[in-house]
Order: C-alpha cells, then sequence, then structure tokens
C-alpha cells in the first residue's frame, strides 16, 4: 500500500454513555484521497464515532487529529469550518426552505466563503453543487424541501455538506432507504466525489452496494475495532463473520 | 458549472408572474393597496376614538413584528413584553430625571431602542447557549425578573404604582396640558406611528428576507444541520434576538406618551400584550413579518368591533379574551399557516402551475 497524507487520525478514541462504552479505544486513520467503510452490526458504535468525529459528542478520552491538528471536542460548526462535513443518517433538510437556498446557507460558513469562488453569485455556487449532485432542475428553485423524494433529500444532505469544499467529507449511512436505482446514482456520486479529490468515510449497513466502492473497511462491534483490511479481505474475516452471524455464522457464510 | 441562461430566463418569468398576480388580480389588489389606505385614515375617519384604535393597531403591530422576527430562528419568547416594558421605562425614567424639552422627545425613541437591544444581548448570551423548549421556559421567566427590579428599586421607579403620566413632558395627549408638543393630537399621533411601523417593517423585512434571515430560517428549520453545516448557530441566533428586542423596545418607547398615561410594571408587562402579538403573528402567518402586522389589524379590529358591540351587550366585553382565542383557534384549525402566509402559498402555487 502507498504510503498516504493522513487526514484524520482517531487515537484510542472512548466514549462512555454511563457505564456503556458506545466506543471503545478506537484507533483509526486515513489517508487523503481514501474512501472508508465503517461497518458493524447495530450498535457497534458506527454513529456515534461519527458524533465524536464531528463535534457533537465529546469523547471521554483520546483524541482526534485532523491533518495533525487536534480537534477532540470542538464545537460542530468549528469543526465543519475546519473541513470536516458530514450528512446524517436521518435525513435533516431545512424543510420550509427551496433546496437552493439550504445550500445558500451552507455557503454561508466561514470556511464556504474563504474556499469558494468569490467572483461567482452566491446563487450560481449553490447551482453548482445542484449540478454536481444531479439535481440542478428549475424546480428546485421554487420549490420547498418538504415536497422533495427521500433520495433527493439524501443527495442535498451531501451537496450541503460538499458547499465548504471539505477534506474529509462523513457519510452517515448513504444507501438507507434509497430505492435500487438510487443506490446506484448514490455510488455514482459518491465514486465521482473521490475522483474529485475527496475524503470519504462512510458509515453503512448495507454491505453490497459499499464494498464494490470503498478502498479499505473498518469494522466496528461493541464499539471496539475488531477489524480492518480490503473489501475482500474483510469478508472472508472470521471475526467479522461472527460479529454479523454470531459464534455458528461461519458454517453459514 | 454556473447558472444557464434558461434557469436564469424561468426565474425572471416567477418574479414577473408574480408581480402581475399580485397586481393585477382584483381579489389581491387589497393586499397591496392597505398601506396606502392607511395613511388616508384620518382623513377619512374624522372619529378620535376610532383614530386610537389604530394606534394602537400600529404598535401592537410593531411589537407583533419584532416576536415574530425572533421567530425566524425559530425560538417563540413568552417574555417579550420585557423588552417592551424596558423601552418604556427607559423613556419614562429618562424623561422624569433629565430635563429632556418637549422638541427632543423623540430622541428618546431610539435610546429607549437601544436599551432593549442591550438587555437582550444581556439575557441573550447566557440564555440563547440552550435550545429548544429550554429557551423557551428561560424567557418566560424574563418579564417577573423585570417586575422584581422595578419594585426593588422602588423610590426610583415607582414601584408598582408606577410613574404617572403627568411628570413626563412629552407624554400628555391633553392640548390644554401640552400644546407645545407636536403629537398633542391623535392624528399626528396616529401619522407618527404609521411612518414608524412601515420604517421599522420595511428594515426588518429586508433584513428577514437576506442571507442573514436564510441562516436563520435554517437554525429554525434544523439547528443541528446547521451546526454541522459550519453556521455559528448562538451567534446568529444571539443576532436575531437582540434585533427582535431592539424593535420590542421601540414600540415600547413609542407606549410612553402616545398611548398610555402611566408606566407601571401592570400597563408595560401585562400579558395580554405579548398574548396578542402571538395571536396576531399566528393568525396573519407566522415568521413572514407582514403576516404579523396584518394580523395585528385584524386583532385590533376584533377588539374594536367587541368594544362596539359592548356598548350593547356588555357581557360581550368580559368575554373579550374568549371571543379572541376562539377566532384563533378557528382560524389556526382551518388555516394552520395563517390568513396572509395562505394567500401567498395559494399565489405561488397558481403561478407555479401556470409556468409548468
Amino acid at each position: 500500500m502507498i504510503r498516504m497524507e493522513t487526514v484524520l487520525e482517531c487515537k484510542n478514541v472512548t466514549k462512555y454513555f454511563g457505564g456503556l462504552a458506545a466506543v471503545n479505544d478506537v484507533n483509526l486513520e486515513v489517508g487523503k484521497g481514501e474512501i472508508v467503510g465503517l461497518i458493524g452490526p447495530n450498535g457497534a458504535g458506527k454513529t456515534t464515532l461519527f458524533h465524536l468525529i464531528s463535534g457533537f459528542e465529546k469523547p471521554t478520552s483520546g483524541t482526534i487529529n485532523f491533518k495533525g491538528g487536534d480537534i477532540t471536542g470542538l464545537k460542530p460548526f468549528k469543526i465543519a469550518n475546519k473541513g470536516v462535513t458530514r450528512t446524517f443518517q436521518l435525513v435533516r433538510p431545512f424543510y420550509l426552505m427551496t433546496p437552493i437556498n439550504s445550500l445558500v446557507v451552507a455557503l454561508l460558513s466561514d470556511r464556504a466563503k474563504r474556499m469558494g469562488d468569490q467572483s461567482k453569485d452566491i446563487q450560481d455556487r449553490a447551482w453548482g453543487l445542484l449540478e454536481l449532485v444531479g439535481m440542478a432542475e428549475p424546480i428546485n428553485m421554487v420549490r420547498l424541501c418538504n415536497t422533495l423524494p427521500y433520495g433527493d433529500l439524501k443527495r442535498l444532505e451531501i451537496a450541503r455538506a460538499l458547499a465548504s469544499k471539505p477534506e474529509l467529507l462523513l457519510l452517515d449511512e448513504p444507501f438507507a432507504g434509497l430505492a435500487p436505482e438510487e443506490v446506484t446514482r448514490m455510488q455514482l456520486l459518491i465514486q465521482k466525489l473521490q475522483k474529485e479529490g475527496n475524503t470519504i468515510i462512510a458509515v453503512e449497513h448495507i454491505l453490497r452496494p459499499l464494498m464494490k466502492i470503498v478502498n479499505r473497511v473498518i469494522v466496528l462491534h461493541h464499539g471496539q475495532k475488531i477489524s480492518e483490511g480490503t473489501p475482500k479481505q474483510i469478508a472472508e474475516d472470521r471475526q467479522v463473520i461472527e460479529a454479523y452471524l454470531g459464534a455458528r455464522g461461519l458454517a453459514l457464510a | 458549472m454556473g447558472f444557464p441562461a434558461r434557469i436564469k430566463k424561468s426565474l425572471v418569468e416567477f418574479k414577473e408572474a408574480t408581480k402581475r398576480e399580485l397586481i393585477g388580480n382584483r381579489v389581491r389588489r387589497p393586499v397591496l393597496i392597505f398601506p396606502a389606505f392607511l395613511f388616508l385614515v384620518p382623513l377619512i375617519f374624522r372619529d378620535e376614538v376610532l383614530l386610537r384604535w389604530f394606534v394602537e393597531a400600529n404598535y401592537v403591530a410593531l411589537f407583533a413584528a419584532s416576536w415574530d422576527l425572533l421567530v425566524f430562528s425559530g425560538y417563540i419568547s413568552f417574555g417579550h413584553q420585557s423588552f417592551f416594558a424596558m423601552g418604556c421605562y427607559t423613556v419614562a425614567m429618562v424623561s422624569l430625571y433629565y430635563n429632556i424639552s418637549i422638541g427632543q422627545w423623540w430622541i428618546l425613541l431610539p435610546l429607549g431602542a437601544l436599551m432593549a437591544f442591550l438587555l437582550g444581548f444581556a439575557l441573550g448570551i447566557p440564555c440563547l447557549r440552550w435550545r429548544g423548549p429550554y429557551l423557551i421556559l428561560a424567557t418566560a421567566v424574563f418579564p417577573s425578573l423585570f417586575e422584581a427590579f422595578i419594585t426593588m428599586g422602588k423610590e426610583t421607579t415607582g414601584g408598582t404604582e408606577g410613574i404617572p403620566g403627568k411628570l413626563f413632558p412629552g407624554r400628555s395627549l391633553d392640548p390644554v396640558v401640552n400644546t407645545s408638543n407636536f403629537l398633542y393630537n391623535q392624528t399626528m399621533v396616529y401619522y407618527f406611528s404609521l411612518v414608524l411601523l412601515l420604517l421599522a417593517v420595511i428594515f426588518m423585512v429586508i433584513i428577514a428576507y437576506s442571507k442573514r434571515g436564510l441562516v436563520w430560517q435554517a437554525i429554525r428549520e434544523n439547528e443541528p444541520a446547521a451546526d454541522a453545516a459550519g453556521i455559528d448557530t448562538t451567534r446568529n441566533k444571539v443576532y436575531c434576538f437582540v434585533l427582535s428586542c431592539l424593535f420590542a423596545g421601540l414600540a415600547g418607547a413609542f407606549y410612553v406618551g402616545n398611548v398610555s398615561s402611566t408606566i407601571s410594571p401592570a400597563a408595560s408587562l401585562r400579558p395580554g400584550l405579548q398574548t396578542d402579538a402571538m395571536t396576531a403573528s399566528i393568525l396573519g402567518g407566522v415568521s413572514s413579518i407582514v403576516g404579523a402586522v396584518g394580523g395585528a389589524y385584524i386583532l385590533t379590529f376584533i377588539s374594536y368591533a367587541i368594544s362596539i358591540l359592548g356598548d350593547w351587550f356588555p357581557i360581550l366585553l368580559q368575554l373579550r379574551n374568549v371571543i379572541k382565542g376562539a377566532i384563533l383557534g378557528i382560524v389556526f384549525f382551518i388555516i394552520p399557516e395563517g390568513i396572509f402566509r395562505r394567500i401567498y402559498y395559494h399565489i405561488r402555487f397558481e403561478i407555479l402551475r401556470e409556468l409548468g
């Protein structure tokens, strides 16, 4: 494997909710330009780890470094302005706003102002984002987000996260709840984002579409990292199969 | 990337169609003509009492609009009358203790607004770190706090008795007492309140429909999502809050000397004002500013109608709030988005259908 520049580094990250360790002593590194899949059974701590990285929760112990700078426990908007943006597992659109205006808002963040091409009108740039995720239709200038289909909402989330030109994009379950053809569109979109130089971490339950696009997979179980490797290695990993299917699942797999 | 000419064209078309629909449609024309009509009110109705109701409508509208501005960022304040009272007391006390000549009376208006702004700043910074219902609960405490301070400083503030009207120079509406006040007759008071209201509303509309307003809306729609997109939500909420307080204070500052003869906690902190503002805003359509102003007019004229009918049926006067509540309930049930917002959505829908 070629040694890449490390973008994100989690060192011994631990998060306790009461007595329960949701994330337990997790170490991970993500290199520039990678797509990393973060998988694991229900309650494995994937989303909690996302919350820790994006600042929605503070880790009990451990540090999170982004491009060498410590971002542990910073407020979400500060982390976003450093270049780590995220989408949510359940979409969080601005329901009573138009899609284009939701993106204009995202373009008003400090980082987006700094990184954006100031010679262009902010509406033009918002339109560019809509084009990027394949939603550039005139109707999206006037209708409200509460009339959008679910797949569009998911893509709008990604567009909003891309507004500040992040260096690390955290996608929380990008395929959940999508129809098969929408899954394919989402796959193509994520691959396109990688080609444009984005680093991506994706949490996912639905393994099939994810495994096709990721470079590396990290498996969490009961808050701990139990395995890491290429999709092929993971699919054959004994521990992973046990985690998903139980101890006797090996026979089934 | 960038805006294709085709899209720009359809946007322009949309805007033109909106204009056409608003000006050309017979049913909707009154919405635009209403502000012009307001300027003619004193010429049409020569009735002092009715004019007084119009003045009432204007300051309630201003207060309702300021409350509505706060709702843009998604927060409902149950204690907004404290900022109104701050405006009242600032004007009342400054004119009581400093020798403000009658001609300079209007200088006190921005001062009242400024003090409400500062109070909003002081209360907003600690409180706006909370989210959701906790913040709303916190705002409900403000009036009690304010009243406690007024009662504590009885010697200077007049305590629960209040500051009687005759003490300030610019306040008396009675031309015999105060002939040199330029606001001495009801017509002037009316025009003054109307201009004040229009300027404030234009300013609020410009801000609320700017990019800053979009950020507030985003916070209202989903605060964590706005946060994740890199928006400093606390700072933006404080900004919205203090602006809202500023206009509430302006309404309060106007109230002194033009409407009320005594400034006491009972007059300036009354919950009725708060509920009136909320009712007006809900009637017209929450977080639209213009809706709140329209709602305030509707509400004030319901009150007026009740007071007229009260001459024959005194029971109506006692049931005043019940009737207002019932009307609010009915409107809320039939058109939850508010009267003026419904009109707006209707126009928008028709244009979209027309343009395809």
